[in-house]
């Protein structure tokens, strides 16, 4: 893992006893509401519906054990005894005081973490791979230019008052595991002819009230090149972003307007321009310093024993599961992925309590070299687990409620918080979550369905990723009512594509129904090896209309 | 939304400047934590009223984001109008921490 040198902690400290500073003038009057919040913003305060909201960020979801424990701590004592893992890997507390929110980043510095660049129109956390750096399908881990990424971002003084937030998304896998095709700037890690390592980059992704999936802007970029090329997309979009209208400020929009052509040659023309100013060129000295952080870890030796996992998995049926569904294909033989889910069926999805985080952070600690990841589908990931502790680390996380068996599967639903927490929303998300997980409670059935991913948001806004579902609920207002508008053939991988509506909203109470309407209907159209989206491919939205709404509203 | 008659009854919230918490204003000119103590407008002028006394409050660090919420008269009190408001009086629709015995 990344760790702080002098000038990152000194940095953050500073930035700590600055807050601090703001807060003490906004507390005493000195600072009005409006001087304040722009300031509290940067560092990640929000005012929701009910209280102040902390959002924390994690750099490319990646979290020692430490760190989450401190987590768990700052829950129990500033906040409600809980937090809420984000889509974009960060975690958020729902109810700190403002007069505390100091103590709490001092808190957070003390562990090498902060809340700056969390919010605000700035360059946001930089996302990634959740399994970086131990997939099996990898080319490279990608944490080292998302590192490199953060750096170079972080209060970068040239991109502080951008015409709206920036998302950036890094992925070092051909499969796309941290949705890159949905944001602003996505990289996908390829080799060049000479085997040397570079980025696909895409541009113009996103989701909110125009979903957009993003076109490729260079098919190769050696990785030497990328905070360059960065930095002219970014100069590019700083100039002409339009900066009039807030739902039409994101580089898609830009993008749309000018054309993927004309933005390249614009692109092309300021990195030109840029690289004749003075270089940016990344040093291989400099890529190779970040990289020792991120160097393989030594990994014990292990000699798995079939026999002894074989014979746990027929004692435990509930364990042969887990296995099947939430440990995933370990780059280093005799090791396996192991993933937390935190969608238990009728729970909320991303919660975990800080007796939780104590568990997972010890389950780190003891058996995945310290090391936690956290997914923008709001769960947790033991990323280093030998075989042979499979066994143990499930027993572990049946006992904390945290073995539910359902990655990628349709209750493992990725929610905002929704009308329930947010001031932004039009419907509650976390209900409608929790009655269709209980509606799918048996597992069985679930593994049987395949993969389904079931997304909800509860505005247009999109932070539940509700475009990019299989099956996707946006939560609308009709004359003060919570309704739900349903798409359907939505992903968010390599392939990523935009869910089609399905027909009209339908009400809060109905949303179960319907959604259990939709999976009878592929029930009864799928063929044989077939998932959800090849059964929708193949068959079509009618069949899903027809059964939902009747034939004649259908059409 | 249907457009609300100028006299709809309102009443003053915010939110408490140091912790976040909800607060409402009552008709002695005190904010408190509980919806039944806030005042209701009766008319224009009570609800300018109550907007000159949350912006002095506003002025004087004691609470942010001040607004008039639209209530409707019941044999119980007043209560918020629509969902939002529903949900902000009365807090998340949903137990905080979930408790998976209460769904099995």
């Amino acid at each position: 893992m990344y760790r702080y040198d002098e000038f990152d902690a000194g940095f953050v400290c500073q930035r700590v006893a600055e807050f601090r500073d703001q807060v003490d003038r906004r507390l005493s009057g000195a600072l009005s509401e409006e001087a304040f919040k722009p300031l509290r913003l940067m560092n990640g305060v929000y005012l929701q519906l009910h209280a102040y909201m902390l959002r924390v960020a994690i750099p490319y979801g990646t979290l020692s054990a430490t760190q989450l424990r401190r987590l768990a701590h700052i829950a129990r004592r500033y906040d409600k005894g809980y937090g809420h893992f984000t889509t974009r890997q960060n975690i958020q507390f729902n109810w700190p005081a403002l007069v505390d929110i100091p103590d709490i980043l001092e808190s957070l510095a003390e562990v090498e973490m902060h809340a700056i660049q969390t919010s605000g129109n700035c360059i946001r956390n930089v996302t990634s791979d959740p399994y970086a750096g131990v997939a099996a399908d990898e080319i490279e881990d990608p944490r080292v230019y998302a590192e490199i990424l953060r750096q170079w971002s972080t209060l970068h003084p040239e991109f502080a008052y951008l015409p709206r937030k920036f998302k950036i998304a890094i992925t070092g896998s051909p499969h796309d595991r941290a949705a890159i095709k949905v944001h602003d700037i996505g990289l996908r890690m390829l080799r060049g002819s000479d085997g040397q390592p570079g980025f696909e980059v895409v541009v113009g992704g996103g989701q909110g009230r125009t979903p957009v999936i993003a076109k490729t802007l260079r098919a190769f970029l050696p990785a030497g090149d990328l905070l360059s090329y960065l930095e002219a997309i970014l100069r590019v979009y700083n100039l002409h972003g339009r900066r009039d209208n807030k739902y039409k400020a994101r580089i898609k929009i830009l993008v749309n307007a000018l054309g993927i052509e004309a933005f390249r040659d614009e692109v092309e023309a300021e990195w030109q321009a840029l690289r004749r100013e003075w270089s940016l060129d990344l040093p291989q000295a400099e890529i190779d310093r970040i990289g020792a952080y991120f160097r393989r870890p030594d990994y014990p030796a292990t000699e798995e024993d079939p026999f002894a996992l074989a014979a746990a998995r027929r004692r435990e049926p509930d364990f042969d599961r887990w296995l099947r569904c939430n440990s995933f294909a370990h780059r280093q033989p005799g090791y396996a992925i192991a993933v937390i889910s935190l969608k238990p069926e009728g729970g909320i999805p991303g919660d975990a309590t800080a007796e939780q985080m104590e568990v997972v952070a010890e389950l780190a600690e003891r058996y995945s070299l310290s090391e936690i990841r956290v997914t923008h589908e709001q769960n947790l990931v033991l990323p280093h687990v030998r075989r042979a502790d499979l066994f143990a680390v499930w027993s572990a996380l049946q006992e904390a409620g945290l073995a539910t068996p359902n990655l990628g599967l349709i209750t493992d639903m990725i929610a905002c918080p929704g009308l329930d927490y947010c001031n932004l929303a039009n419907a509650r998300s976390i209900p409608v979550a929790q009655r269709i997980g209980q509606h799918f409670a048996d597992r069985q059935l679930v593994e049987e369905l395949g993969p389904i991913t079931l997304n909800i948001s509860g505005c247009i806004n999109a932070c539940g990723h509700h475009h990019v579902a299989n099956i996707g609920l946006l939560g609308v207002d009709k004359k003060g009512e919570e309704f739900y508008q349903i798409t359907l053939g939505g992903r968010a991988d390599e392939a990523a594509a935009i869910g089609e509506i399905l027909g009209p909203a339908v009400p809060y109470e109905g949303v179960v129904e319907a959604v259990d309407s939709i999976v009878q209907t592929y029930r009864h159209q799928r063929a044989d090896g077939e998932v959800f989206l090849d059964t929708l491919t193949r068959v079509g939205l009618q069949p899903f209309k027809e059964r939902l709404y009747g034939h004649s509203e259908g059409r | 939304m249907a457009k609300r008659p100028p006299d709809q009854p309102k009443v003053m919230t915010a939110n408490c400047l140091t912790t976040g918490a909800i607060l409402y204003l009552g008709p002695k000119g005190a904010w408190t934590r509980d919806f039944s103590e806030a005042a209701v407008t009766g008319t224009a002028e009570d609800a300018a009223a109550l907007t000159e006394r949350a912006a002095t409050a506003e002025a004087q660090g004691l609470v942010v984001s001040a607004y008039l919420l639209p209530v409707t008269l019941t044999d119980q009190g007043p209560q918020p109008l629509g969902q939002r408001e529903r949900i902000r009086a009365a807090g998340p629709s949903i137990d905080l921490i979930f408790q998976p015995a209460k769904v099995r």
